[in-house]
Order: structure tokens, then C-alpha cells, then sequence
């Protein structure tokens, strides 16, 4: 039997390069009739810092800020999302329709995408990679690399010059 | 507008374990309307390799031993070729039906031959101006971790093109 895609995740970053590795996610999406799930990982400061400016600043305060800085990124993801329809799905702005949750989750970047996945059983994993400057070859990110030794599932890497 | 895949690279070493991989790129091939292009690196072979793979071919049986060593070479590639294509018919038939053996999403074989299977697939990228990479990666161990492949992630350090890993699940 061939593969047949029906859920995508897509792990962004708020750099200029994601932009490019969405196009694909999204282009699969169309192709497939799959859904998106968007996902931004925010890597945890260590536990122990944690505690101590959760000490200083009083724990209430703590996740009242975290919480909020939650809120903030989900409304900026949610704004890139309509920003790229406005510029590039100008044709077809039903395809983001595609896109069927976007979640910000907290931690080791790999750890939590490679436990997404698992929950979502995502049939594709798509990221975006940096651009090396010297050399004009591109590397793979060091969250990819990882994803990419750990994971079972396929994934798509969309790498992007300057 | 949102990218569509023309040309696909699939990268084989011809492992049996690289069919789910090459699934994969069959998929998109036919989702996209795009074309397969295989490659496989053949390692620099010595003459005497060549013959194996020709005497195992049944060349010998209809050729005499007149023809040159250049036209040996060039005839133990051709089968090379040949025997790749019966395996993607076999692969056709037994994956997508019994009446879906055209391979009418095969672009083409290439066999370059080279002692760098890295550098030749980055050429060959470049020269088919792919537009997506396949390559499989391998998983083993007791850990069941999956591993890329060496020359794969060579090549994934290097290329500008999006490029599709598929583990191998055993």
C-alpha cells in the first residue's frame, strides 16, 4: 500500500525560513486533503532558575507571566498564519483552513515534538532549517538532527538559503 | 502559490529494507504528478566484477568474448539498469495493483559510478534540478533507535533541497 498523509505537523520557529517549510506543509495538506498541526516549542529555562525567579518574584506572579507570554505567542502564530494567507494564498485563502490546531508547549524542543507527534500520530513531521552562512551550504538545526535519529515516523526537512 | 514537486531524487543503495522509503517517494510522485528519478551509485568495479555481473546476466551466452573491456564495462552498467527496472516492476505490481505496472512515474534510472556516493547524488540532484530528495535511514539496534544512513545525512548537510526521511521500521 502507498502512504497516504493525513496528519501533518509542522514545527515553526518565528524566523524567515519557517515561512518556506509551511509553504510545503501546506502544499502537502492540499495535496492529501491532510490536516496541520502547528506546533512552537519554547525551550524551558532549567528547573532550577525556574524556581529561583518563580522564588523571587512570588509563584503567582510566575505563572500569571508565564501564562500570559503562552497567550501572547498563540496570538503572534495565529497572526503570522494571516499574514501568509493575506500574502500568498491571496487565490485560494481557504487553504489554511488546512491548519487544524496551533499549540505552544514548553521544553526540550526535540523531546516535546517527538511526544506531539506520538499523541497526534502524525504521519509527517515538517521542519524548516537554518542556513549556514560560510560555505553556502545548509546544515541541519541540532532539534532536527535529533528529531530525525529518534523518530519513526517521515520527515520532511525544507532547508532555506539567505 | 504553494510549491508542487516535479522531480523527485530517490536515493537507493538497493537494500531490500529501502521499499518503505521508496513507497513514500511513489506517493508524492503520484499526488503530485511528478516523476521518480532513481539513483543508485555503483562502486568503482574492476573489470573482473563486471564480468560476474554480466556471466550472472546470461551475457555471456549471447555475446562471445570479442567485445572490448570499454563495451564490458558499458554492457555490466546496462545491466545494472535492467535489473533495477525489473525490480520496480515487481514493486509496481505488488504495491499498486496488478493493473499499475506502467511505471509511468518513472523519469529515469541513473547509476553514476563513483567513489563517492555523496558527491554523486549531490551532482545528480543538481544536474535533474530535483526538487525533492528521498532517502531512507536505517533503524536497528536493541535501542530502536533509527539511525540516517552515512551518505544521507552527508547529503542533507549539504543540499539546498527539501528532502524527505523515511525510517525504516522493521
Amino acid at each position: 500500500m502507498i502512504p497516504k498523509y493525513q496528519t501533518v505537523l509542522y514545527a515553526t520557529n518565528f524566523e524567515a525560513y519557517a515561512r518556506n517549510a509551511f509553504r510545503h506543509a501546506l502544499s502537502v495538506a492540499q495535496h492529501y486533503d491532510a490536516k496541520v498541526h502547528v506546533v512552537h516549542v519554547i525551550p524551558e529555562i532549567e528547573i532550577s532558575h525556574q524556581q529561583y525567579v518563580a522564588a523571587m518574584i512570588g509563584e503567582e506572579r510566575f505563572r500569571e507571566l508565564s501564562e500570559d507570554s503562552n497567550r501572547e505567542m498563540i496570538g503572534k502564530l495565529q497572526g503570522d498564519l494571516r499574514s501568509f494567507t493575506d500574502d500568498e494564498l491571496k487565490e485560494h485563502p481557504e487553504y489554511i483552513k488546512a491548519v487544524a490546531s496551533i499549540e505552544v508547549l514548553h521544553g526540550h524542543p526535540a523531546e516535546r515534538i517527538l511526544q506531539r507527534a506520538e499523541e497526534l500520530d502524525a504521519d509527517l513531521l515538517v521542519f524548516g532549517t537554518h542556513a549556514q552562512k560560510e560555505g553556502g551550504f545548509d546544515f541541519l538545526g541540532s532539534v532536527v538532527k535529533r528529531v530525525l535519529r529518534r523518530t519513526r515516523r517521515p520527515v520532511l526537512v525544507v532547508p532555506v538559503g539567505e | 502559490m504553494l510549491p508542487e514537486y516535479r522531480k523527485i531524487l530517490y536515493a537507493t543503495d538497493l537494500s531490500e529494507n529501502a521499499r518503505a522509503a521508496f513507497k513514500h517517494a511513489v506517493s508524492f510522485a503520484k499526488t503530485y504528478q511528478a516523476k521518480i528519478y532513481l539513483v543508485h551509485v555503483v562502486p568503482k568495479l574492476v573489470l573482473h566484477e563486471r564480468e560476474l555481473i554480466l556471466a550472472t546476466s546470461g551475457f555471456r551466452a549471447n555475446v562471445p568474448d570479442m567485445i572490448s573491456d570499454e563495451e564490458k564495462m558499458k554492457a555490466a552498467t546496462a545491466v545494472i539498469i535492467d535489473k533495477i527496472r525489473a525490480r520496480l516492476k515487481r514493486f509496481a505490481e505488488e504495491e499498486l495493483g496488478g493493473n499499475d505496472n506502467s511505471l509511468d512515474w518513472l523519469g529515469g534510472i541513473e547509476v553514476p559510478e563513483g567513489t563517492s556516493p555523496t558527491e554523486e547524488i549531490l551532482s545528480a540532484s543538481e544536474r535533474l534540478d530535483a526538487d525533492l530528495l528521498v532517502f531512507g535511514s536505517h533503524s536497528k539496534g536493541l535501542l530502536k533507535q533509527t539511525f540516517l544512513g552515512s551518505v544521507a545525512e552527508k547529503v542533507l548537510e549539504r543540499t539546498s533541497r527539501p528532502f524527505l526521511v523515511v525510517p525504516l521500521v522493521d
